[in-house]
């Protein structure tokens, strides 16, 4: 693909879609704001009070002055390439010039929404590494601009970005996901999480409701009790599994819709994504762990999610890390070839940590139960006592499968770790990527002589509890050896 | 393959390796280093820190007993709360600062702290992203500074060192970026 000559060294402006995104930006806001109000007052003909009326219209003119704030922002900001910075302009009020030197840009990745498809649009993202304050955002910029610009900033790069930019371009796409995998891992999901989600959301109306003054109480009282009754209970339970079944299907499918994980130069680049596609890229020498794990159900089916965790600043480290859902177990073998080439699942004798540590969990899950029981003796609630034993039984199950599976294995180069309480988990990750290293010990760990051990590598840390204080310091001090001879870089 | 781990080759070879288990015996060991203590008027301005709350809180209980006829009745269990509280964070502070030290070694910098719940961290020279030294009002009064060491690794991870003197803090502040040059004059190798 041969990109036309763009001009950097002079003055550049965004594309004008990108006052189109502002003011559907500000709507979306303004309409998460409003909305519910709105239904209150207009469709179910509740006469709104003058605090409901006054909150309104605050909304709505904070977000037109914003909206219009913006958009001269948008004719006043520009940005430019010099001296190997690059230099974004913005502001009306106070001025504001943000300079990035070019050798420091980590990654620059693309995103799309809906508009930016329409219009051949891009939302540029550049991050650097190490201080969170210097990340950059281009809400808009046309297709072939900000091919070139990537490619300019990419470019300058000696020894790591060559990927994408320089080499031909020859991906070869290693794992994708189609509609049948897609729907497979959505099911899969950890469906708990989708069902607290529902809950925040219930919760997040009633308080929205409460706040433009309606008391949801009052209308709860209004419908008529009906006797509670096992088949309701069931019946209940039965909706809430299918709402949450429903939600984590579809958050999965808009999130992971034609995922593409390909292979190119040095480097990995995943794209995805139904209304708002996604492309992120990694190269090899920038991932810090690797990382996959599963639950009972996705077990059963033979599937994990992958996690490539690269190096960035703290504020986007979620962001820039590549998950893939839905791999079977020698796609995750595959891709670890190419990114640890010397890694192998059999290089490791594992050990276990103490059984203290599962005592300890045990300790906690009973005081706390306790203490709930204690607190429903004293209200006469005898009916969450029952609840409060399963509760704890639970937990201590959960303690003990953890306890079962938490091992830790490493040699002259890697650490790995593995847990998970119904699924399993690992985590694979270079010792000379650690940054820093910290053991703890608190006063119940002292008389058995244990300790925790904690490697922080730049995406985050690994942590091994109450390992004897013995192992902790040979291990400490093979990894500080490690990281004091090896020479390579870890980012 | 004990003593001579520093001769082997890098990773290319080692998918044939089978053995995992390392036995560092010859490696430094970061138990045996000295740590070296802080500056004594680091604790006695943690201590009047402490003191400062302690008033306020001490103020607060008192005027709220005096003021809701229905707290009063608990002003004496309050106060001796708020007492044994104090006592327990005076006593934690004096322990911890015996504790709380510093060591520098050739390559990297190790710093511990904490009495109950104690903790030892150690960066590598090379790791360090940047450092700083800081000089807060109360630090100038007693003649204190700051080093506060950061990594990629985020803030967990990072090493903050108060109760030195200006003068210590520069010449370690120093000491390690002129180590840093030293290691960074050999080859990088940039293969993985």
């Amino acid at each position: 693909m041969s990109t036309p000559h763009f001009d950097f060294d002079s003055p550049q402006r965004q594309s004008t879609i990108a006052i189109l995104l502002v003011i559907l930006k500000t709507l979306k806001v303004l309409f998460r704001q409003i909305a519910l109000p709105f239904f209150v007052f207009v469709v179910m003909g509740k006469k709104g009070s003058d605090y409901g009326t006054y909150f309104v219209v605050f909304i709505c003119s904070i977000s037109f002055i914003s909206m219009v704030y913006s958009i001269i922002n948008h004719f006043r900001s520009f940005y430019y390439i010099a001296n190997n910075e690059l230099v974004v302009h913005s502001g009306i009020l106070g001025k504001k010039k943000l300079s990035i030197p070019i050798e420091r840009i980590q990654t620059i990745n693309f995103e799309e929404n809906l508009i930016h498809k329409l219009f051949h649009v891009k939302r540029l993202k550049i991050d650097t590494a190490g201080s969170g304050e210097k990340e950059l955002e281009l809400a808009a910029i046309d297709n072939p601009k900000a091919e070139a610009l990537r490619n300019i900033l990419l470019g300058n790069k000696e020894h790591s970005m060559v990927f994408d930019t320089q080499m031909p371009k020859r991906e070869e796409v290693i794992f994708s996901l189609d509609i049948p995998d897609l729907i497979k891992a959505g099911l899969m999901e950890n469906h708990l999480r989708s069902g607290g989600l529902i809950l925040v959301f219930m919760w997040w109306i009633y308080a929205n409701l409460q706040e433009v003054g309606i008391n949801a109480e009052d209308y709860i009282e209004e419908v008529e009790k009906p006797a509670f009754s096992i088949n309701l209970f069931l019946l209940g339970i039965g909706f809430f599994i299918l709402v949450s079944l429903i939600i984590s299907l579809f958050r999965t499918v808009f999130k992971y819709y034609n995922l593409h994980l390909s292979r190119s130069g040095n480097g990995f680049k995943i794209s995805q994504g139904l209304l708002n596609s996604k492309t992120i890229s990694a190269l090899d020498h920038k991932i810090q762990t690797v990382s996959w794990s599963d639950n009972l159900l996705k077990k059963l089916m033979g599937i994990h999610d992958l996690k490539l965790k690269q190096a960035s600043s703290k504020t986007v480290e979620s962001k820039e890390s590549i998950i893939v859902p839905g791999c079977s177990y020698r796609h995750i073998m595959q891709i670890c070839q190419y990114v640890f080439p010397s890694w192998s699942p059999n290089l490791f004798t594992f050990s276990k940590v103490d059984k203290s540590y599962l005592y300890r969990s045990y300790y906690f899950s009973i005081i706390l139960g306790l203490l709930a029981i204690g607190i429903s003796y004293i209200f006469k609630n005898n009916t969450a006592i029952y609840g409060i034993v399963v509760l704890v039984a639970f937990l201590m199950v959960m303690s003990y499968l953890g306890y079962k599976k938490l091992a830790y294995g490493y040699n002259r180069e890697w650490i790995h770790l593995k847990g998970g309480a119904f699924g399993d988990k690992h985590v694979v990750s270079p010792i000379f990527k650690t940054q820093s290293l910290k053991i703890s010990q608190n006063p119940f760990q002292r008389r058995k002589n244990l300790v925790n051990l904690t490697l922080f590598n730049a995406s985050g840390s690994e942590s091994i509890p109450f390992i004897p204080r013995e192992t902790a310091l040979i291990m400490s001090n093979y990894v500080l050896f490690k990281i004091e001879i090896d020479k390579r870089h870890w980012m | 393959m004990v003593n001579n781990m520093e001769n082997q080759e890098p990773i290319a070879e080692e998918a044939t390796f089978h053995n995992d288990q390392v036995q560092s015996l010859n490696l430094p060991k970061m138990e045996d280093v000295v740590y070296e203590p802080l500056q004594p008027s680091h604790m006695y301005v943690n201590l009047i820190v402490v003191g400062i709350i302690f008033l306020f809180v001490l103020a607060g209980v008192t005027v709220l007993s005096f003021m809701v006829e229905e707290v009063k009745p608990y002003f004496l269990i309050a106060l001796v709360v708020v007492l044994a509280l104090f006592g327990f964070l005076t006593l934690a502070e004096i322990k911890a600062f015996k504790f709380r030290g510093y060591a520098l070694r050739s390559h990297d910098i190790l710093y511990r702290d904490g009495w109950l719940w104690k903790s030892w961290m150690v960066i590598p020279f090379t790791r360090i992203q940047h450092l700083e030294i800081n000089q807060g009002p109360i630090d100038r009064i007693f003649d204190l500074a700051s080093l506060q060491l950061f990594t990629a690794g985020g803030s967990s991870s990072d090493i903050d060192i108060d109760g030195l003197t200006p003068g210590q803090a520069a010449d370690i502040k120093s000491f390690i970026m002129s180590k840093n040059a030293e290691i960074n004059e050999g080859d990088v190798d940039t293969t993985l």
